[in-house]
């Protein structure tokens, strides 16, 4: 679809353009429709910079298996972690005529307040990193790329658990938000407190990352003589604490969820970053398809994917091969996908066989990293 | 209406009335459904939305007063320290935030729009630092930073109410939605009054069209078919109805112009038939009256010998007495009036019995047409007795007529003379062969009837079913047409009676008259027998003529017109006495000679004369001497001529009757002569 085309999703996404929300691309694949022809079908991919970025690798690499008729991209660029630019987003992009399936959005919150535009209008969404139990129950057309938290945080437990010893006293930060709130839920149900007695549970709000009272989280870590940090929150707030963390408490260990995988693209990252050891969905060099579009990835950035980028890169392209394949409506998406792994062989992604469970979710294990002193794990 | 077979070609066959009634009743039907369903649809989806928005607002109401109460028990949980337990508190802000954010995320799932979605994030959003502020108060509270805990405390108050307020406005935009779906539902039930309406209007125009169809294709065609209906049976079988514009009014209309065309051509038929019928009938009655007249001749022959023997009994008398008068007075110069006067007298009773019988014959065998009027019912018993009873006595048998009620019947007085003479000679025929027996003739009023009885003693009948039918007689050939009992059954039904045969059981034959019963008419002044029979008697006449003499003064001027010459001087003679100025004629050829040049007052004429007869003298006076005409008196024993019984029986008064009576023809001569003298005095 060129942007002259039509004038409708011409005229949504110039609103989100005018409310600050980049409208990246318009990508036609095929380039197939005559001029002023309007295309049946369209994917929209409504996420962070990086994972448009792993969403348009995934349509040039799609593009190669041959053309896909009548179809088209529309890229979304959230800017915000928060929910009501997704909203606004999603109430837009639910009025594009033709509109199949959303990849997005860039967290649980956003993806949560999101879902419910979706599953009213019959348009599948693939959540690429949303693990916040509540996903589950958005509806039958809301996906995700990831298993929910109950995976992660005993995953995160384990690590946690093998590293230290016990008796290290455990200091559990959480982001106030659906992601962190259940992250923290599911840690807690999952961490032996007796072994690793809890001695700071501190929320923070993170509407704006300023408003992280980075001081009082120190201050309180500090008092309570904390042996160890569960950072249940995203890369940015961790980026304004950590440096004072160090400073007040040196190396004390911290252990990040999915969230600190974005740490590659924290603009102003710093020593203090290293050794910080979080969980990812995907180890990047488990396989040399993973390391190629790592590297891919790497020459537009500079820096290597990580698992969000290449879980919405396996979105993307199954969405697209669902297309190939003929789905012409969002349940017609929706029902392919359900096949997969009943009926349908798993869809062979870069991450791994992808199959999604009854409530929607890919069943997938995660792997802990830990960052290296320069840009790497 | 058309009178005209009117068609209306090339528009197919026509649909059945039934049907386009039908149609238009399932179109109504289906319309009125319709728009009931779709305004019970339209009221159902409202009210499912009304309901479940009910619900919602329920259930809403409730999640906003569980945070509302969560929000307080933060604030209260807060307001406590740092005076409180710090872990209970912390304890009770943890329960009452993960209270509010279930209750928040509770919304997550309901239908709400983009800016409630909005606003609900807000929400979370302030109660995620709600949260903050609590734990973080709680925190500064454990660490003895009870400053930095007052203000964070504060914090939490302001976030409290920021959440309230914002889940105020919240509730605020769910309200607004209710208030929208009220609108939406009086903006339905307006709608529905108004679909109502046209559903009404549908149903009434469906109606309309229903009674317009009904009576344009059903009203209509009828009063049509009425009106021809009613012109038919005025008797115009020329109306035909157009072809309807339904299958059942086509049907109709068609049957009715094969009905009117039958009935005109049946009716054309049946006039062809009935004017047959009445010229049929016109010849049968000619020819009943012809066999009456047959028969009533055969009677006359066989009654002639009677008659003949009847009539030889006066005339012997009067030739006798005649002879005795001419013996007695030849030789004798004077003669005494006194001795005279009985041979006179006889002479007088036996030609009136001979002018009796001579009426009563003529009567009989007089051909007339029908007339009913009431007849007594003695006259035609008393006429048969007088015709046939010599010829019982004859025979060696009686006729006896006993006791017969005094009453009249409705009857022609000719044809009841028939029919008594036919069952008296029928009786006589039955009787004669044995030389002995009787015929008794008896009556007895019956109601409104009377019945004649006429019992004979004779053989009986062979078949009495038969003796009615025509030409059925046990009688040898020459002695009867077999026709006379057939004409007394026909003259009985005629007069609106019966007669019926059968055999007594005594032995001998009986019939039986049953007649209707009919006052008794009032007989017209004329010159008739019983008048002359209840005039002077002969013998006083004379002694009037006698008394009356020759001379006087000077009287009418009257024409005689008679070629019998003793009746034309009889006549002379007896107009003597009315001191009239008499000229005679023996042809209708002299009286136009003496009428052309005498002053005439008064013609009296014969009928039957050589030449001429008294008829056309009469028609000649009426066309050339039109004042005459009221002067003319017949003076004629004739009746066989059917013009002259036609005038008799229209102007009996112009008519005196051979023989007459003296007394009787004086007077109406009299009566004549002062009508001529008032005419002539004028």
């Amino acid at each position: 679809m060129r942007p002259t085309d039509r004038g409708r999703p011409m005229s949504r996404l110039a609103t989100l353009k005018r409310r600050g929300i980049q409208v990246l691309i318009f990508t036609s694949l095929l380039g197939l429709p005559a001029c002023g022809e309007a295309n049946s079908k369209v994917l929209a991919v409504a996420a962070t910079g990086t994972f448009l970025d792993a969403a348009r690798i995934a349509v040039a690499d799609e593009l190669e298996l041959g053309p896909i008729s009548g179809f088209d991209t529309i890229l979304v660029e959230e800017v915000s972690n928060r929910s009501g630019p997704a909203l606004e987003i999603a109430r837009d992009l639910v009025e594009v005529p033709g509109l199949l399936a959303v990849v997005g959005h860039s967290n649980s919150t956003a993806s949560l307040a999101a879902s419910q535009f979706y599953n009213r209008r019959g348009v599948v969404q693939i959540a690429p990193t949303s693990t916040a139990p509540i996903y589950s129950d958005a509806g039958a057309f809301s996906f995700r790329m990831v298993p929910p938290d109950d995976v992660q945080a005993r995953s995160l437990v384990r690590n946690l658990e093998e590293a230290l010893p016990p008796g290290s006293r455990t200091a559990v930060l959480y982001v106030n938000d659906d992601y962190g709130r259940a992250l923290r839920a599911a840690v807690l149900k999952e961490l032996d407190t007796e072994a690793f007695p809890v001695v700071v549970d501190l929320p923070h709000a993170e509407g704006e990352v300023e408003e992280v009272d980075v001081g009082h989280i120190v201050e309180a870590l500090g008092a309570a003589e904390v042996d160890v940090v569960l950072w249940l929150a995203r890369t940015p707030a961790l980026n304004l604490l950590l440096p004072v963390l160090r400073e007040a408490k040196g190396d004390v260990p911290v252990f990040g969820g999915d969230a600190i995988s974005r740490v590659w693209f924290v603009s102003g990252r710093g020593s203090w970053w290293e050794g910080v050891r979080y969980l990812d969905f995907v180890d990047m060099d488990a396989t040399e398809e993973l390391r190629s579009f790592s590297e891919r990835f790497r020459a537009i950035h500079g820096v290597p994917a990580g698992g969000a980028e290449a879980l919405t890169y396996d979105a993307v392209r199954l969405l697209l091969a669902t297309v190939r394949e003929g789905a012409d409506s969002g349940e017609a998406v929706r029902e392919y996908l359900m096949s997969l792994g009943r009926g349908r062989d798993p869809f062979p992604g870069i991450t791994g066989p992808l199959v999604f469970s009854e409530a929607g979710d890919a069943e997938r294990e995660y792997v802990m990293l830990a960052i290296g002193p320069e840009e790497g794990t | 209406m058309s009178t005209g077979p009117g068609s209306r070609v090339g528009r197919g066959a026509p649909t059945s009335l039934q049907t386009k009634v039908l149609s238009v009743g399932w179109a109504v039907a289906f319309l009125v459904l319709v728009g009931g369903g779709i305004l019970f649809i339209l009221s159902l989806g409202d009210r499912n939305d009304l309901a479940a928005a009910t619900d919602t607002f329920v259930e809403e109401q409730r999640v906003a007063d569980r945070i509302q109460r969560a929000v307080l028990r933060q604030i209260a949980s807060t307001s406590l320290l740092p005076t409180g337990d710090v872990g209970r508190t912390r304890s009770e802000l943890r329960e009452s935030s993960d209270e509010v954010y279930g209750q928040i995320r509770r919304y997550l799932f309901l239908d709400l729009s983009p800016a409630q979605r909005l606003q609900l994030e807000e929400m979370a959003e302030e109660h995620q630092r709600l949260e903050v502020a609590g734990a973080r108060t709680t925190d500064l509270i454990e660490r003895g930073l009870l400053a930095e805990a007052e203000a964070s405390r504060d914090a939490v108050a302001l976030h409290a109410f920021r959440l309230l307020d914002k889940m105020e406005t919240f509730l605020q935009m769910r309200e607004n939605d209710l208030d929208t779906l009220r609108d939406r539902q009086g903006a339905t039930v307006q709608a529905l009054l108004a679909g109502m309406a046209v559903v009404a209007l549908l149903f009434v125009l469906g109606t309309l069209l229903l009674v317009w169809v009904l009576n344009r294709r059903v009203g209509r065609p009828f009063q049509e078919l009425a009106l021809a209906s009613e012109r038919i049976a005025g008797g115009d079988l020329d109306v035909r109805l157009p072809p309807g514009a339904d299958l059942e009014s086509r049907i109709v209309t068609a049957g009715f112009n094969r009905m009117a065309e039958s009935l005109r051509r049946t009716t054309s038929e049946l006039e062809d038939r009935n004017r047959e019928l009445t010229e049929t009938l016109a010849t049968l009655h000619d020819a009943q009256a012809e066999l009456v007249q047959s028969e009533k001749l055969s009677a006359v022959g066989r009654m002639t010998a009677g008659l003949a023997h009847e009539l030889n009994n006066p005339l012997a008398s009067v030739l006798g007495y005649g002879q005795l008068m001419a013996d007695h007075l030849d030789g004798r110069p004077t003669v005494d009036a006194h001795e005279l006067k009985p041979f006179i007298d006889l002479l007088l009773d036996e030609a009136v019995r001979a002018q009796h019988l001579i009426r009563n014959f003529l009567r009989f065998s007089r051909k007339s047409e029908a007339t009913l009027a009431p007849v007594p019912l003695r006259d035609p018993l008393e006429v048969a007795t007088t015709l046939r009873g010599y010829s019982f006595q004859q025979a060696g048998l009686e006729l006896r007529v006993e006791e017969v009620p005094d009453v009249s019947v409705r009857a022609d007085p000719e044809m009841l003379q028939s029919v008594v003479l036919n069952l008296v000679n029928n009786a006589f025929d039955a009787l004669s062969p044995a030389g002995k027996g009787a015929l008794t003739i008896r009556g007895e009023k019956a109601g409104r009837s009377v019945r004649l009885l006429f019992e004979d003693d004779g053989p009986g009948l062979d078949r009495p079913d038969r003796v009615f039918d025509p030409f059925f007689t046990t009688k040898s050939v020459g002695e009867g047409t077999g026709l006379g009992l057939t004409v007394v059954h026909r003259l009985v039904s005629l007069f609106g009676g019966t007669v019926r045969a059968e055999n007594r059981p005594e032995g001998g034959a009986r019939f039986m008259l049953t007649l209707p019963v009919s006052a008794p008419r009032v007989e017209p002044e004329g010159p008739e027998v019983e008048k002359a029979e209840a005039a002077d008697p002969p013998g006083e006449g004379m002694t009037a003529l006698d008394e009356a003499g020759p001379g006087g003064s000077l009287g009418p001027r009257i024409l005689v017109v008679e070629d019998e010459a003793p009746l034309r001087d009889l006549q002379e003679r007896l107009l003597d006495r009315l001191n009239a100025e008499v000229w005679t004629a023996t042809n209708v050829d002299e009286a136009r000679v003496v009428l052309a040049e005498k002053e005439v007052d008064i013609v009296l004429s014969d009928v039957k004369m050589p030449g001429e007869s008294g008829m056309a003298l009469y028609r000649w006076v009426v066309e050339s001497r039109p004042e005459l005409a009221e002067s003319f008196l017949f003076v004629t024993g004739d009746v066989s001529d059917p013009e002259l019984v036609a005038l008799a029986e229209r102007r009996p008064e112009l008519f005196i009757h051979k023989p007459f009576d003296i007394a009787d023809y004086l007077a109406r001569v009299s009566e004549l002569m002062g009508s001529s003298a008032n005419g002539r005095g004028e």
